[in-house]
């Protein structure tokens, strides 16, 4: 059994937790996330036939008045950075924390999830501008709101993770 | 430098320059064949110095040598071994505390438990002179353990339950592998994991600085997470209770114990936790739990523990002996409060009740049965007269006799008779009825006396009775049999006036026979006649003034009679 620390990223209500709890069942209480500033879930993977535990950090939205702690991020071999696809200010936080991911560890598998495509009349800047500006990193389309891609980026990130493994 | 076998060559060959250079000569001869190895040996070695890789290889059997002529060396290199230390620890505290935490721990530890001693030594002065039961038990145990009785009072006066071991990789707060005994109290050691090292990094940052605040301990509603900390990996255990310092130390042993056999799987930890499989063994050992009460004992600790149990039992006997009275006199106290006629000042818990009660309710004996004796309570008991409606009514049929012709009511306060009784039952209890609690006044106006009533029976049937005569005669005949059956009925209806305290009045009138001429004389002495019969029959009757003589040519009888008018004169009923 392999398990990973990944670390949910992403400025403030970009949709981090809702995607969680999309994507596994919360056992903690949200109440964590304004005492603590973390909350931290599971979710078990096959990933190439290996069993894969994924410790899922949903860490509190970054703003200009709170900014991630460092050491939540310390060990964590990857993270999904989230995007709100209709908030453009979301994508540059979501710059900002990657490179802090890569920062402490220049492994760390970074995947971006733009969320909230089911607001496709809201969006900030078209899909195609979206993929452009979205480009250090692996680009997964989601809606924590319908579920669409929500697995799939999970997965993809897991894969990630495991790359290289017979 | 010359080459000796060329100078040599050239001694052996003469020399003609004079003596002071021979002897020069042979001087040099013979340092050569003294020293020549030395001197060669040193020209190597200015010209070719000792290599490192040289130096290396007889430098420690050097050092060893040196140990065992002398201390130089070690004084040599002391303040330069001790500048690097001093230099290490300030510039890379992290690699030196890793280095010496497997040696760090043992010495801490043995430091405290030799302080820990002392302070057992203090308190087993301070116990010395305290005696009590449980005292002479830990005694005995401390004595039979050969432990000092100040860790036996500390062990016994503990009390947890290790439920779960934790071993948690530092760096990314992943759980390596865990213990659990039977009945964990957390579901999901992953997520517990998770968010404990989370904790750890929110305490670490919040409150002591970068590296210096540690997350020790968390308590939770009746659980304490207790955290050892190690430079790669932690061992959290979940406590339900109060645990013994010693649950610490054993943890940071086994946590030393892992770093040991996983360190290099710690440091190249890339999320694969199969590899720690085999230290759940170390784990599992962490688990446990400590009884407050220890069950064992030696036999001195079972005969007082037997008699502790005795005492317990004894008490309980009582209190039940107690409880069991208490709620049978409770039950009799409800019974009685229950019974119309009763009223009772007492309680459970008293020994002596005042107890009113009317005569005509339920005994006491009947009331309570066979639980009377069992109260253990003394009666006082006084009587009262209660108004109970169906009190009352048995009241008036045990007082008042009531015969079955007799009906009796209640109409408001004023208890009504009715129906027949005799004239004695009426003048004996109409008082009783009238003396009855709560009859305000009694209605005998419908209750009948059976004896008046054979009375006015009798008089009905006799009054008007005829005592005849023959014509122109004044003397009644005794032949005539009707005359003397008559006269038995008045003697009859006599007595029974008389039995009734009354008299019997007779009130007689002459009257002529149709065919008979009228005469007034003739009509006295028939009169006095019949007066003569009935006082020779015996009658106590009152004979009153005869009435008027019939007038002359006024209605006659067939045949000439006296007529007798009676009248029962009976004295007020009661």
């Amino acid at each position: 059994m392999i398990r990973k620390k990944v670390c949910l990223l992403g400025s403030y209500a970009v949709g981090k937790t809702s995607l969680v709890r999309r994507f596994v069942y919360s056992e903690f209480s949200d109440r964590y996330h304004t005492t603590v500033g973390v909350k931290v879930d599971k979710k078990e993977l096959v990933v190439n036939g290996h069993e894969l535990h994924l410790v899922l950090w949903d860490l509190y939205g970054e703003d200009r008045w709170q900014e991630v702690r460092a050491s939540y991020l310390r060990g964590a071999a990857g993270a999904l950075v989230v995007v709100d696809a209709t908030r453009l200010e979301t994508l540059e936080v979501a710059r900002g924390l990657s490179e802090r991911l890569r920062a402490g560890d220049a492994n760390a598998k970074v995947h971006l999830v733009l969320n909230k495509i089911d607001l496709e009349g809201e969006f900030a800047v078209p899909l195609d501008e979206w993929r452009a500006r979205l480009d250090w990193a692996p680009v997964h389309l989601a809606s924590a709101k319908t579920g669409s891609g929500v697995e799939e980026a999970f997965a993809a990130l897991g894969q990630d993770l495991l790359a290289g493994r017979p | 430098m010359r080459d000796p076998e060329d100078t040599g060559a050239g001694s052996v060959g003469g020399d003609s320059s004079g003596y002071g250079n021979a002897e020069e000569r042979k001087w040099n001869r013979l340092r050569e064949l003294l020293l020549s190895e030395e001197e060669q040996r040193l020209t190597r070695l200015e010209q070719d110095p000792p290599k490192v890789e040289g130096l290396a290889s007889v430098l420690p059997e050097a050092v060893r040598h040196s140990e065992k002529q002398t201390e130089e060396l070690a004084n040599a290199l002391r303040p330069t071994i001790e500048q690097g230390l001093l230099r290490s620890a300030r510039q890379n505290p992290d690699d030196l505390a890793e280095a010496i935490y497997p040696v760090l721990g043992p010495a801490i530890r043995r430091s405290i438990r030799a302080t820990l001693q002392a302070s057992l030594q203090s308190m087993n002065v301070a116990l010395e002179n305290s005696f009590s039961p449980r005292g002479v038990r830990w005694r005995m145990e401390a004595w039979r353990t050969g432990r000092p009785f100040g860790e036996v009072v500390l062990l016994n006066s503990l009390e947890y339950r290790v439920e779960q071991i934790y071993w948690i990789h530092r760096e990314t707060g992943l759980l390596l592998q865990q213990a659990t005994s039977d009945s964990p109290a957390a579901s999901d050691p992953e997520l517990v994991s998770g968010m404990l090292a989370a904790i750890g990094e929110f305490v670490r940052d919040s409150f002591q600085g970068a590296e210096e605040g540690e997350l020790e301990q968390i308590e939770v509603s009746g659980f304490r997470v207790l955290v050892a900390q190690g430079p790669n990996s932690s061992l959290a255990a979940l406590v339900r209770g109060v645990p013994p310092e010693q649950l610490s130390e054993d943890m940071h042993a086994a946590l030393e114990t892992l770093h040991r056999r996983y360190a290099e799987e710690l440091d190249g930890f890339e999320g694969d936790v199969d590899g720690f499989a085999p230290a759940q063994r170390d784990l599992a050992g962490l688990l446990g739990e400590q009884a407050k009460e220890r069950g064992k004992g030696g036999p001195a600790g079972r005969i007082l523990v037997g008699v502790a149990a005795l005492l317990l039992l004894t008490w309980l006997g009582f209190w039940w002996a107690g409880h069991r009275t208490e709620t049978r006199r409770a039950d009799a106290l409800e019974r009685l409060s229950q019974t119309p006629g009763y009223w009772v000042d007492g309680s459970a818990e008293s020994d002596h009740w005042r107890i009113l009660r009317d005569p005509v309710s339920t005994p006491i004996e009947a009331v309570l049965g066979p639980d009377r004796e069992k109260l253990d309570v003394r009666f006082d008991v006084s009587e009262f007269q209660s108004l109970d409606p169906a009190l009352r009514a048995r009241r008036v049929a045990e007082r008042l006799d009531l015969p079955p012709t007799v009906h009796w009511s209640w109409f408001g306060d004023t208890l009504v008779l009715s129906g027949e009784a005799s004239e004695a039952w009426i003048a004996a209890k109409l008082p009783l009825a009238r003396a009855l609690p709560g009859a305000h006044a009694v209605d005998a106006s419908a209750l009948v006396s059976t004896e008046r009533q054979a009375v006015e029976t009798r008089l009905a049937a006799l009054d008007g009775l005829m005592l005849p005569f023959g014509n122109q005669v004044a003397v009644l005949d005794p032949a005539r049999p009707e005359i003397p059956a008559r006269l038995a009925a008045l003697r009859d209806l006599d007595h029974q006036v008389a039995a009734l305290g009354g008299w019997l009045q007779v009130r007689l009138q002459s009257v002529p026979g149709r065919e008979e001429p009228w005469e007034r004389n003739l009509l006295s002495r028939r009169l006095e006649a019949v007066r003569s019969a009935l006082y020779d029959a015996g009658l106590l009757c009152t004979i009153a003034e005869p009435l008027p003589l019939g007038e002359p040519g006024g209605p006659a009888a067939p045949d000439p009679m006296v007529r007798l008018e009676l009248r029962a004169l009976l004295p007020e009923r009661p």
